[in-house]
């Protein structure tokens, strides 16, 4: 497999060095823009110049992306498989623009790898393979020749490695998700019985057994961190805290005790109907509705996306496609309304308006300049007020044009 | 299947909820008395009372619960606190209020007291709890008695899916779950007359005496306010019950 | 001693190093380090860890040292490999094993220096108890250069310990002649080799750590075979060394008074492959033309096979000359009436001889490694039954299940022990069935989702 990487800020910043002697199925490694003469020879990369690089085809490279400023750049050139490595904000770029096209890229990606345990859980709650790229265990997993040497590979490493080696051959990412999942939770249940007291810790044992489908475990680790909260005077957890029990509940089937539970968290009118749209919908016997609307509510969108794509009402298809939006699963968004010919103002669900939008981000990242525009016109006709859109998307192309001078040298 | 809001803005029951322990010789029956004309319902545990408690209890209409331990939990107040919880909980009831042996609500408060519970948007409401000292017409606030600046939460709804608990200590207990806390609160500014240090100077040595027993290291409370007991000199500001 | 470290010893014949073989990514890189690092002329025999095992000898020149074994189903190799050992030490070592410099005369040192020592290990992440070290390194290159600094500088320091359980043993063969080998009931590698060195302690033998030396161990990601600690295993383990069965794990077993013990502490090392029976059930109301049914379903390449045929009906469609039914069978019982089949079953069962039974009806097809591979199965799962419900052979990758009750099972894709109360049979219009009893160890192997 031939992979082709695309910094940030420039291979200096670049964190995950060490990681390209450990791709898997490695002929040739490409990075764009300049690289030392001596950490080419380290790390067994190429530099290639963003010239060179648009005349290569890269049909037949997996792209390594770190910024989401790339986008608008790889998408049109097709890549194999597109690899995204998420990263927290840097300190000199706007925080919610950087935030929203991390998650289109991230959406794009085939396989999402993170060294922020923060940004993998959200992310594992939206979407499916992803990866963490940071780990406390000092034990070694696996070993991978390289050049005269044995490198080890230490938890994440071996799972990372594993994990792209299914993506080279096609393979489902799914089982090494769960091995990850299961090393984590391991590791915060041991830190537990070390620090019974500490909320955060108990929390997150109480996380990877829900992710990992064990919610009737799960429970006890959430009552303590919920408890300890509480002792040590951190009052605002009714959400992050008490809600979560919502989301068990929904996992094990329990959907009348899930929707109680919500309907505790809830005081706005708004909400208030919407607990009302969930008991309507569970004396119909729509449990399937039920179920993953709870887990939307608790942010849980992948669960939410797990329960209901296989179904195939107009309402389980309008409540699909707001989970692809929450998510920035824009193609998908564009995708459904198609396929099912979703209306947007009767069933409540995306507007016709934010549909337009939609569709100029998708078309703006596939660098269909004039189609963007057009969208966001069309939508102006309707809403002025979606002309900041088109001042969003120029600070887009704006960021995106000012890391590619600094980062990729022109031949 | 259940389409009520778990929140009802009308016919909300009110249930009071106690532990006492030979309480027979004094507030008792006035307390009882009082609650019985804004209260639905008085669920009640007695711990181990030797004086009649029980049976001064049992003549009321409106304790529909009530239950004697043999043996005292005062010790461990955790235990006792669960108990009456289990108790007052098994009544299926709107909401809870946590009334001590001596304590008396001011008028206004049993006056306002339907308008606070038949709403939806607190589960919770916080009171003035005035420490009445020496007699019934002056409350004490100096440096350790200034529990009416701040607010206690002694009135509840009840919602059966939320998830209670109580600290785990054996004294000073919250009367009512912890886990409050976390729900939206409602703060009013009305008044409880706690009668407990309304007694004489004999009977404050004797409370000075047990608290120093049960906690000699100051484990549970401060031992400058179990000191502060025995003041000579309390400050007393006099009570004016305030107009409906 | 000399001053740069390695230490004159009396000249030593080979060692020889039994290497069990868990995964093909681990084996190639922990033999090339065994051959890089050995200071000592060593021959390595290797041993694959399963029928799927992929052949490694490409990756080493022909003039190796090394021996790759082929995989037997149903035996132990280990326990094999130990009865070859001519050398006076050997080391037992799983590839999960990475060596460091001048590893092997340091385990030989504890030996020279005390003569009751019999089983030395080095300090590696493998040990559960005494000798656990967890470094990190994110190279061969740094664990060298780790080794190269750290074991000179304490060099020869070792200490008694009262129990090994690691991946890496240095032993002596006269242990082996005394002691024999591992305890063929056990069967996670931790609770064999805890039981091996405690009974080597009752010969007065000691256990050694090595101070100085220090290997680095792989981990997996997934939960291999022979790791977890199997309940009926470690009641056995129990009762046999009067251990409480809460005392897991086994950091109580250091308080073991060993003068305690009463066993006979050598286990023999012979073992013969499972000898097996296959019952041959052909019913006329199967489809199959017998003879080449026969000639391509009962050629299987395991060899220890008593084959009994239970004949039911006539089938006058299809007349058989004798040598025709017969085919390989040792005894063949026929019935006229095809409901006569429970007692012809009997029949047959009062004359098997084997270990386990194992069950193929004419009316399906078999792979000629079908035996091998349930054999395999059986012994490496310890189950008591077997039942295959993929749709095809159990590979390395079939999911092993344990429901909840045992259900009825199709006879023809069943395996048994021969224990006493296994199970009842049944049959339905089309089909047999085995209903396995309750408590047995009833182990469903499955590939992928497609079982029941």
């Amino acid at each position: 497999m031939k992979y082709m990487i695309f910094c940030h800020n420039g291979w200096g910043d670049f964190s995950y060095k060490r990681m390209l002697k450990l791709l898997p199925d490695r002929e040739e490694v490409l990075v764009v823009g300049d690289v030392m003469a001596q950490d080419e020879l380290d790390y067994g990369v190429d530099s290639v110049s963003l010239t060179n690089m648009l005349s290569l085809d890269l049909t037949e490279y997996s792209v390594i992306v770190c910024s989401p400023y790339w986008l608008q750049t790889v998408i049109p050139l097709q890549p194999r498989y597109m690899i995204a490595l998420l990263e927290r904000c840097p300190n000199d770029q706007d925080a919610e623009m950087w935030n929203k096209y991390s998650e289109l890229l991230a959406a794009q990606a085939d396989i999402v790898g993170t060294a922020s345990e923060r940004i993998y859980l959200e992310q594992c709650l939206r979407r499916e393979g992803i990866f963490l790229l940071s780990g406390e265990s000092p034990l070694t997993y696996g070993a991978v020749s390289y050049r005269q040497d044995t490198l080890f590979l230490n938890d994440y490493e071996s799972i990372w490695f594993e994990a792209l080696s299914c993506l080279n051959k096609g393979e489902r990412l799914e089982q090494w998700v769960c091995v990850q999942w299961g090393i984590r939770c391991k590791y915060y249940v041991d830190l537990v019985t070390e620090y019974p007291n500490h909320a955060t810790i108990s929390y997150m044992a109480a996380t990877y057994l829900y992710l990992l489908g064990r919610s009737p475990e799960a429970v006890h680790y959430l009552v303590n961190s919920f408890e300890q909260m509480v002792l040590h005077d951190y009052l605002d957890c009714l959400h992050s805290h008490y809600r979560f029990f919502s989301s068990m509940a929904a996992q094990t089937g329990e959907l009348v005790k899930a929707i109680n539970i919500y309907a505790v968290s809830v005081y706005s009118e708004e909400d208030r109907l919407k607990v009302n749209e969930l008991w309507n919908w569970l004396e119909h016997g729509k449990v399937d509705l039920v179920k993953a609307e709870i887990f939307r509510l608790n942010e849980d969108y992948a669960s939410a996306i797990r329960t209901l794509t296989p179904l195939n009402t107009s309402e389980s298809k309008s409540l699909l496609r707001n989970n692809y939006v929450q998510t920035f699963c824009y193609e998908d968004v564009l995708r459904l309304t198609e396929e099912s010919s979703l209306s947007h103002e009767e069933d409540g669900g995306i507007s016709f308006v934010d549909n337009q939008l939609i569709q100029g981000t998708v078309h703006m990242l596939h660098n269909r300049h004039y189609e963007a525009v057009t969208a966001i016109l069309t939508a102006t006709t309707v809403e002025l007020s979606a002309l900041q859109w088109l001042s969003e998307m120029s600070s887009y192309e704006e960021s995106a044009e000012r890391m590619l001078r600094s980062t990729a040298y022109e031949q | 299947m259940n389409n009520n809001p778990i929140r009802k803005t009308t016919g909300n029951r009110l249930t009071a909820m106690m532990q006492v322990r030979n309480e027979s010789k004094r507030y008792l029956a006035s307390v009882l008395h009082d609650l019985s004309e804004f209260v639905d319902e008085i669920v009640i545990i007695d711990d181990a009372s030797t004086d009649g408690t029980f049976e001064l209890c049992q003549s009321f209409a409106k304790v529909t619960r009530l239950i004697k331990l043999d043996k005292s939990e005062f010790n461990h107040e955790w235990q006792l606190r669960q108990r009456l919880w289990d108790l007052a909980v098994s009544t299926d009831p709107d909401w809870l209020l946590a009334v001590d042996a001596d304590e008396f609500y001011e008028e206004r408060a049993k006056v306002h007291m339907r308008e606070l519970i038949n709403q939806d948007q607190y589960d919770w409401v916080g009171f003035r709890v005035f420490d009445f000292w020496g007699g019934l017409t002056h409350y004490r606030e100096d440096e350790f008695w200034r529990i009416h600046e701040r607010h206690t939460r002694l009135l509840v709804r009840y919602l059966p899916d939320f998830y209670y608990f109580y600290p785990r200590m054996d004294h000073h207990v919250p009367r009512l779950p912890l886990s409050y806390a976390v729900l939206p609160g409602f703060l009013a500014e009305l008044k409880v007359k706690h009668y407990g240090w309304a007694v004489s100077k004999e009977e404050l040595y004797e409370k000075y005496v047990r608290y120093m027993s049960n906690d000699p290291n100051g484990e549970w409370g401060s031992l400058e306010q179990y000191q502060s007991i025995l003041d000579e000199h309390p400050t007393l500001i006099e009570w004016k019950e305030d107009p409906l | 001693m000399d001053q740069q470290g390695l230490i004159n010893f009396p000249s030593i014949d080979k060692v020889t190093i039994i290497l069990e073989m868990t995964d093909p990514a681990w084996a190639v890189p922990s033999i090339q380090l065994l051959l890089l690092h050995s200071e000592h002329p060593i021959r390595i025999i290797a041993l694959p860890g399963s029928l799927e095992f992929p052949p490694i000898q490409q990756y080493f020149e022909k003039e190796a040292p090394i021996e790759f074994w082929s995989y037997e189903a149903g035996i132990d190799p280990v326990n094999q490999a130990l009865g070859t050992i001519e050398t006076t030490f050997a080391v037992l070592m799983e590839d999960r094993i990475m060596v460091t410099p001048r590893w092997l005369s340091s385990l030989i040192w504890p030996c020279l220096d005390e003569e009751r020592v019999m089983v030395v290990s080095p300090m590696s992440p493998s040990e559960q108890l005494d000798g656990k070290l967890n470094l990190w390194f994110q190279s061969h290159a740094d664990l060298v250069s780790y080794a190269e600094d750290h074991h000179p500088r304490n060099q020869g320091l070792w200490r008694q310990v009262p129990v090994l359980t690691g991946s890496c043993l240095l032993f002596r063969k006269e242990l082996i002649n005394e002691l024999g080998g591992f305890d063929p009931l056990l069967r996670s590698r931790e609770l064999k080799v805890v039981d091996w060195c405690l009974r080597a302690r009752m010969l007065n033998g000691q256990l050694a750590l090595c101070e100085d030396v220090y290997v680095q161990a792989l981990h997996s990601l997934e939960p291999r075979r022979g790791e977890k600690i199997l309940s009926d295993e470690w009641n056995v383990f129990c009762s046999k060394w009067g251990v409480e069965r809460n005392s897991y794990p086994l950091k109580y077993l250091s308080e073991l008074n060993i003068s305690e013990c009463s066993m006979e502490p050598f286990i023999s090392l012979i073992y013969d492959p499972y000898y097996i029976t296959v019952i041959v059930l052909v019913s006329e109301v199967f489809p199959n033309r017998l003879e080449s049914w026969y000639q391509i379903n009962l050629e299987q390449t395991y060899s220890r096979i008593q084959w009994i045929g239970v004949l039911l009906g006539t089938h006058q469609e299809q007349p058989l000359s004798d040598s025709e039914m017969w085919g390989k069978l040792d005894a063949l019982i026929k019935v006229r009436e095809v409901e006569q089949w429970h007692e012809a079953l009997e029949a047959a069962l009062i004359l098997v001889k084997g270990e386990a039974i194992i069950f193929i009806n004419s009316s399906r097809a078999y792979e000629s490694d079908y035996v091998t591979r349930v054999v395999d199965f059986m012994y490496r799962e310890s189950a008591d039954v077997v039942v295959n419900t993929g749709k095809g052979i159990p590979n390395l990758h079939a999911q092993v299940h344990i429901p909840q009750e045992p259900l009825p099972v199709p006879l023809s894709l069943t395996a048994h022990r021969c224990i006493e109360d296994v199970g009842s049979y049944v049959k339905s219009i089309e089909e047999f069935y085995f209903i396995p009893r309750s408590s047995l160890r009833a182990v469903y192997w499955t590939k992928g989702m497609e079982d029941e």
